[in-house]
């Protein structure tokens, strides 16, 4: 299929898929454990249905949605996602690029290929930057003085890898092999891993021909002159998990950033409000898209209680699981003022460049456009918990 | 897959399956009637959520556990397996070996093939025993003397078994036949057989301990001086269950052994009150690994009701269905001390021997940490249903 016959999100998926090798693919895949996290945080969405309302004037539907001061033309961005790069080169600067044209935030990883300083220059109205904590406290203060001078809207610091998860998927192929940033690292994969590689020989090509897996943008500057490739990765996964890292680190981050703060992976309402009382501008409720806990709740059904115990302290946002227009326009009903996605991006990045990033949005952007106007909802402020069915309903009265 | 290749309990599984001939991989594997108890036993923890809490120091995790006056490496043990050298010539002693090196405890089975007094010459601190008790009370009274002479840490009665279970694919396959000699074994279905010699290194195994039966050590002395494997297997059989067992036995019981006495295979909250009048210290809450009832509910499932029942009067000590180190912090929130497995040891003993048990173990280990460190939860203690989440809370508000 060619991504311009590409109607949803699965589509890219697939067409993702058949361009990746099995080792790299299930990188962006996989989730921890028995990853049942998967299939919780997508069913999560499925319990809920829409309650339309008709004869609404739905001649006009506005999804333009206001964070931080700043008004987007959808209720949605892009979320961090780290090393892009070794699933489509320079992927982090298409997705920047996507999401100034589209005018929505994208959210560097912290471990990206690509610089938060690059993906300022190319959209410095969009870009926030996702923080994760290295163990060397000047460093961490370093990286948020980095994104303070680009000038970056927002810095969002992931609080849920305390510790480095147990994905199944990237132990049994050797995934840390391929993202050494030692090209020759790579053959000692199993044959069969190699072999299934090969079938896939666009990817392998480019892999070879720049020298293995991209730096890590970010952590270079870091990691001291002359570092190689392999060093940078090293250094970066040597400073992180920062599992010493508690409340007082993130006092001090709010005292050193002076635009939105936001807090990322939240799931328990008592440390969205320890967060509030600290002074965060937003939270990102999110189990990390099911890869750090496999036994954590799905972040929508986590969304009520949140937003429950912080009322309009913080700006709630949410991502985990949203795959359709419909899920942002469910999680809005129940509470959240912004949504997030990482995987479909990735997926229309590696399935085509730009173009797939741009349909990737613009498949989202057509379906809350097209559910707006069937619930009878021209505008996103009108969505509330009226427009859900509630399953107790249709028991007999 | 070799073991140290292994990155889950269910690779262990598979490759034990792979090694073993069906009628002996059935033995260990199966419930009895229609297996219902199996699935019961492992979805009562995936029924439940963890609940993280974040920015919490976790660069040191300590998951020792102390019970009945001793401090373990961690908050599980193994649970008693019968018949091991079926599975693995000499597994008994390789459990005991394993528990001695991971300072966890093993219960030995009573019915294993090793006896008490050699497993605990090389698990002296390690080693529980579980007491089958016989039909005559002589040998009930020395059994229970040997446990306490060899210096056992504690003495767990099984009173789950008042009667044989129905466990139907051992009656289909003709488990019973491998009780019996080497000639007995060859009477059985020439489909089993020809199946059986498929798995050439097991039946190596087989004939070079001698074929039929392996010894059951502890019952050796009761039978008639001279007894083969198979007599004294035959001889331990007729004096089994001991169905007219009372709560007057486990009085008598209690008076003989100065040490921990554990019930094992309570489900109910009468019977656990009454266990505590007896003066036991501990409850194993069992309910057989899903081999005995199939329509006995999940032992997580009772396990609320029970606490709430005994406080902490009683060690509360959970087995059946734990098969990740998240389903052990998800019985400790719940209320239990300890926790106990047979199935996953019972696998690395058949897959790999030594390193195979010591594999399980590790895998459980290193399971634990993670999700201590991903919940925030450095140590035990802290563990209470507050890390739980609650299916009302996804509930629109």
């Amino acid at each position: 299929m060619n991504i311009d016959r590409a109607i949803n999100i699965e589509d890219l998926h697939q067409i993702a898929k058949r361009k990746l090798p099995r080792v790299i693919f299930d990188y962006i895949e996989g989730g921890v454990e028995d990853e049942r996290g998967l299939a919780r945080n997508e069913a999560a969405f499925h319990k809920h249905r829409l309650l339309p309302r008709y004869l609404v004037d739905v001649s006009k539907r506005d999804q333009s949605a206001t964070v931080f001061g700043r008004t987007y033309a959808s209720p949605f961005g892009i979320s961090p996602t780290g090393g892009v790069g070794l699933y489509r080169r320079e992927g982090e600067v298409m997705l920047a690029e996507a999401a100034a044209a589209a005018n929505i935030p994208y959210i560097m990883s912290g471990g990206s290929n690509a610089s938060m300083e690059e993906a300022a220059r190319v959209a410095p109205n969009n870009v926030w930057f996702q923080l994760y904590a290295a163990k060397d406290g000047n460093i961490t203060d370093a990286l948020i003085g980095r994104a303070r001078d680009a000038g970056l809207g927002a810095l969002v610091l992931t609080v849920d890898v305390p510790v480095h998860p147990k994905r199944e998927r990237n132990l049994r192929s050797g995934f840390v092999r391929v993202r050494s940033g030692d090209v020759l690292e790579s053959l000692k994969l199993k044959p069969s891993i190699l072999l299934e590689a090969i079938t896939h020989p666009a990817w392998v090509i480019e892999y070879v021909r720049l020298g293995g897996a991209p730096s890590l943008g970010n952590w270079a500057p870091h990691a001291g002159n002359g570092a190689s490739t392999a060093d940078v990765i090293k250094f970066g996964r040597g400073q992180t998990p920062a599992s010493a890292q508690t409340w007082r680190d993130l006092e001090r981050y709010r005292r050193l950033f002076p635009r939105a703060l936001v807090v990322k992976g939240i799931l328990n309402p008592a440390d969205a409000v320890r967060a509030a009382e600290i002074g965060v501008d937003g939270i990102i409720v999110s189990n990390h898209g099911g890869r750090q806990l496999d036994q954590a709740p799905a972040s929508l059904d986590a969304l009520p209680a949140i937003k429950a115990a912080v009322g309009d302290k913080v700006t709630v946002m949410l991502d985990s699981g949203v795959r359709r227009g419909a899920d942002i326009l469910i999680a809005f009903c129940l509470g959240a003022q912004f949504v997030f996605f990482g995987r479909p991006t990735l997926y229309g990045a590696v399935a085509g460049g730009p173009p797939g990033v741009k349909k990737v949005i613009d498949i989202f952007r057509g379906e809350i456009d097209l559910v707006m106007g069937q619930i009878g909802c021209p505008s996103l402020d009108q969505l509330g918990p009226d427009f859900l069915w509630r399953d107790d309903w249709m028991q007999n009265r | 897959m070799r073991i140290d290749q292994a990155v889950n309990i269910e690779d262990l599984h598979r490759m034990a399956k792979r090694r073993l001939p069906k009628i002996a991989f059935d033995f260990i594997e199966g419930g009895l009637e229609d297996e219902r108890g199996l699935e019961t036993n492992t979805s009562a923890f995936h029924k439940h959520r963890l609940l993280p809490r974040y920015l919490v120091d976790v660069s040191n995790r300590d998951q020792t556990k102390t019970i009945f006056g001793q401090t373990f490496a961690s908050p599980f043990g193994i649970s008693p397996t019968g018949g091991t050298s079926l599975f693995r010539d000499g597994a008994d002693l390789m459990l005991a070996e394993a528990a001695r090196e991971a300072n966890i405890p093993y219960i030995m089975s009573g019915a294993s093939n090793a006896s008490i007094e050699a497993a605990a010459k090389i698990a002296p601190k390690n080693h529980w025993y579980q007491l089958y008790a016989a039909r005559d009370h002589a040998i009930n009274a020395d059994l229970i003397k040997r446990t306490a002479d060899a210096g056992l840490g504690a003495l767990v009665l099984t009173v789950d078994t008042p009667v044989g279970a129905k466990r139907e694919r051992n009656i289909r396959n003709g488990f019973a036949n491998v009780r019996g000699g080497l000639f007995q074994a060859l009477s059985l279905k020439p489909s089993i057989l020809a199946e059986a010699l498929t798995h050439p290194g097991w039946i190596v195994e087989y004939f070079r301990r001698g074929g039929g039966t392996p010894m059951l050590q502890n019952w050796q002395p009761y039978a008639p001086a001279g007894s083969d494997a198979e007599a004294v297997y035959k001889h331990s059989s007729s004096l089994r269950p001991f169905n007219a067992q009372t709560w007057r036995d486990l009085e008598s019981y209690r008076k003989l052994f100065p040490r921990a006495l554990v019930v094992k295979g309570i489900m109910s909250r009468a019977d656990v009150l009454r266990a505590l009048d007896v003066g036991c210290d501990g409850i194993l809450v069992s309910n057989h690994g899903g081999r005995q009832l199939d329509q006995a509910p999940g032992s997580l499932d009772v396990l609320p009701a029970i606490k709430a029942a005994v406080g902490d009067k009683l060690t509360l000590l959970l087995d059946s269905g734990v098969r990740r180190g998240g389903d052990i912090l998800i019985a400790l929130c719940l209320g239990a001390d300890f926790c106990f497995m047979g199935r996953p040891t019972l696998y690395g003993a058949a897959a790999g021997g030594l390193p195979g048990v010591k594999k399980a173990i590790d895998i459980f280990v290193n399971e634990i940490d993670l999700v201590m460190g991903q919940i925030g939860c450095p140590s035990l203690d802290q563990l209470s249903p507050d890390f739980l989440w609650r299916d009302d809370w996804a509930r629109n508000v």
